[in-house]
């Protein structure tokens, strides 16, 4: 059940249309083995091609100006797809911070070489697991004369070794503020991540150069927050939407006992159990991404999101897995892919615990 | 359904004139705890609604998004979640309605003859007619299109024979829709035919029926050599399943998202019910609990979310498709946990309490009420076979009966 404007649908299916031509699951699946890689010009292609990369950037900084709703959908196909470009990490996570941002001559260069896909921002928030919101303590920026440096280290960060430049909370004398950090001044360490898609590590400054992008931003820092969980719930619905599709492909086609396994009740009911949560969280992420858009306060909305399709995206992919039965747990059938997907941006940017308390507090409560 | 544009000065207009209304002829929501439940029992209840939903449709606000030619007003969809806005927060007197404008009135526009429609719909509309539906049977419960009520053609009548169960609201309807069997030579879903029958008629006999929880919302009614008229028939001799499959999907609507026509408002009732009992029991703090009531909130507010955008696409003139299913067992999951953790935080006082303790009572009704709500409509089992076949394609399990003359099933 669709709700989506004709405008947002055909963005939608001209991206689905790219992304099942150019990264079709076995190819993710050679990308993740480390068998092939993604081209050097792939993404700026794509910005040049279907703009991914300036979606939500305005037009007067090089940018296509769509809405958070357009990057929503356009994210949705991205998780369908596992797709190794960096849409959520750079074009939405990377990019909300400067759209935040008010200080117009500050973000300008970087907006445009984001734009046109020449460089990549990634989000620098974390500084630690069971921190969040992310704390900025242990990150402190100092001004001396006019310029900024930064010092302390972010962890958690979502295709890390690509990136060109950083957006880093740290803490200053007036409270916390938001920075930007090039590659070249910080110190990179890869992690090993469950999510063989998606590169993540961690960097360490000491007195990095810094641009600042807002100071005084405790404000700002929880709305990156909200637009984080929102962006990357839609990421997360189009996977569960995808691994649904496998379920049922599979319970369509494969025989035993005589009988297409699907006629079973038991596992067409775990599919459909499936597709109830699904449309539940469809529903939660399209209205948090819409309220977005408008400018409305996300923070239930984000919340309720985050919870919604973490938990469907965990529960299906685990789902998907038993409908399969032994196919479904070898290394070479996509399943696991998803299934590590999962539980990796379950983790991030709030967990469903910690969403489910923070709604609470917001209610009041 | 009609698609006339219209401005945001005219909505804006509209949605003062609501608001006016609701001010003027509606209660405000000031206790939590009501279930409905027990509405269907009194009959002072039914004259509070029918004359709540008479001033409803003389004031040109009942059927905003049906046509004006049968009692609608051929508004848009915008015009209805505008008063659904205007509705939160009052008590809507609706739930006598809910069978005859949610389900009933949509399958006469859909499925009946232009003088029914004449005839019936703007009565409907305005409360003067209740109607009820008479599907379910003693030996036809999840498997509808097993049933056994007898149709026999006799000149310009039908002549009707058998048994109907779990029928809302018959002991006050004036109308039923009745689905029955008029051809047992062949297969079962395709010797059907839809009736409108008139409850006061000759031979139609309703008795209560008890719930487990103690209230009687439903009814048994009997047919004894019920004669009805050639023209009251609903569709074509033996369509009747289409017809009837279109009334139970918009019964799912109603009954998952809370309301059709009418609408419950945007509030989340569940939620700030089982915050008032944590609070009173001094649950509050307990993180094991605030999990629990927070998922309350996710569920009750996504279960909205998910209404909110199955009424869009239904009036976006879309028929009900087995959406109605992903409501429906989504709203008995909610009510389960609802009632579970209303049980765990009144611990003891859950299972006995004094005599001016109403608040035990009431959670004692919604305790009992909640299985019977996952099933009323359709089991959860049957609501995933919907989905799983008509909305994932899913195959059948290997049907005995479904090529078989009706008359050579075995039956209970």
């Amino acid at each position: 059940m669709s709700v989506m404007s004709e405008e947002r649908e055909a963005l939608k299916s001209a991206v689905a249309d790219y992304l099942d031509s150019t990264f079709p699951i076995d190819r993710v699946h050679r990308i993740a083995n480390g068998k092939e890689s993604v081209p050097a010009d792939e993404w700026s292609k794509a910005a040049a091609g279907l703009g991914l990369a300036g979606l939500v950037i305005p037009e007067e900084f090089g940018g296509q100006g769509a809405s958070l709703g357009e990057l929503g959908a356009v994210l949705q196909e991205f998780g369908r797809t596992l797709a190794p470009l960096p849409m959520l990490s750079s074009a939405a996570l990377g990019t909300v911070p400067f759209l935040v941002s008010t200080d117009n001559a500050a973000k300008k260069p970087f907006l445009e070489a984001l734009a046109a896909g020449t460089a990549t921002a990634a989000l620098a928030l974390s500084e630690g697991a069971n921190q969040w919101p992310a704390l900025t303590s242990g990150t402190k920026a100092t001004k001396s004369g006019d310029s900024w440096t930064v010092s302390g280290k972010k962890t958690f960060v979502l295709d890390n070794g690509g990136a060109t430049f950083y957006v880093v909370s740290a803490s200053t004398e007036q409270g916390a503020g938001l920075f930007v950090v090039n590659a070249s001044d910080v110190q990179r360490e890869a992690l090993m991540a469950i999510d063989l898609t998606r590169d993540q590590g961690s960097i360490t400054m000491n007195n990095a150069p810094a641009t600042p992008l807002a100071l005084n931003a405790d404000a700002q820092l929880k709305q990156i927050e909200d637009l984080a969980a929102t962006l990357i719930a839609s990421e997360q619905i189009g996977g569960a939407d995808a691994i649904l599709k496998m379920m049922v492909e599979y319970a369509k086609m494969r025989v035993q006992f005589g009988r297409i396994i699907g006629s079973f009740q038991a596992i067409k009911h775990m599919c459909a159990n499936t597709l109830v949560e699904v449309e539940q969280a469809r529903g939660a992420a399209e209205d948090a991404a819409d309220k977005a858009a408008e400018g409305e306060d996300i923070t239930l909305a984000a919340s309720l999101a985050k919870i919604a399709c973490s938990e469907v995206f965990n529960d299906a992919t685990l789902t998907n897995i038993r409908v399969h039965g032994g196919i479904g747990f070898t290394w070479e059938h996509p399943a696991h892919l998803y299934f590590r997907r999962a539980r990796s941006s379950a983790a991030l940017f709030g967990t469903p615990d910690q969403h489910r308390e923070a709604l609470l507090v917001g209610l009041g409560y | 359904m009609t698609t006339t544009t219209q401005t945001p000065a005219e909505l804006e207009e509209f949605r003062l004139r609501a608001r006016d209304w609701f001010a003027k002829n509606a209660k405000r929501i000031d206790a939590v705890g009501d279930d409905g439940s027990e509405e269907g029992e009194n009959e002072d209840f039914l004259a509070i609604a029918r004359k709540f939903q008479n001033q409803l449709f003389d004031d040109g606000l009942a059927g905003l998004s049906w046509p004006k030619e049968y009692g609608g007003q051929s508004m848009t969809m915008n015009h209805q979640r505008i008063f659904n806005e205007e509705a939160s927060g009052y008590i809507m007197p609706s739930s006598p309605f809910m069978v005859t404008l949610g389900m009933c009135a949509p399958t006469l526009l859909q499925y009946g003859t232009e003088t029914q429609r004449k005839r019936h719909i703007g009565p409907m509309l305005r409360g003067d007619e209740v109607w009820c539906q008479l599907f379910s049977e003693p030996g036809a419960g999840s498997d509808v299109a097993g049933l056994s009520t007898k149709a026999v053609q006799d000149g310009d009548e039908w002549v009707i024979n058998g048994q109907k169960v779990w029928t809302s609201g018959a002991h006050f309807a004036s109308f039923g829709l009745i689905v029955t069997r008029t051809n047992p030579d062949v297969p079962k879903h395709k010797g059907i035919t839809m009736f409108i029958v008139d409850m006061k008629a000759p031979g139609v006999t309703v008795r209560p029926l008890r719930q487990m929880s103690g209230a009687s919302g439903f009814n048994e009614v009997f047919f004894d050599n019920v004669r009805v008229p050639a023209a009251n028939l609903v569709g074509e001799v033996e369509q009747g399943w289409m017809a009837a499959i279109g009334t139970l999907m918009n019964e799912r609507v109603s009954i998952g998202a809370g309301g059709g026509g009418l609408g419950r408002g945007s509030g989340t009732p569940q939620f700030d019910r089982i915050v008032e009992l944590a609070t009173r029991v001094g649950k509050m703090n307990d993180s094991a609990t605030r999990q629990q009531i927070a998922s309350i909130w996710t569920k009750e507010r996504t279960l909205a979310i998910l209404g909110d955008r199955m009424r869009s696409s239904l009036k976006s003139g879309k028929a009900p498709g087995p959406e109605g299913s992903i409501a429906k067992l989504a709203g008995s999951e909610l009510g389960k946990l609802v009632a579970d953790l209303g049980m765990e935080l009144l611990a003891e006082s859950g299972q006995a309490w004094t005599k001016d303790d109403e608040e035990s009572m009431r959670w004692a009704t919604t305790v009992l009420g909640s299985p019977g709500g996952a099933i009323a409509g359709g089991t959860p089992e049957i609501m995933r076979n919907i989905l799983g076949e008509r909305t994932l394609g899913l195959p059948k399990e290997p049907q005995l009966d479904r090529d078989m003359p009706f008359k050579d099933i075995k039956a209970n």
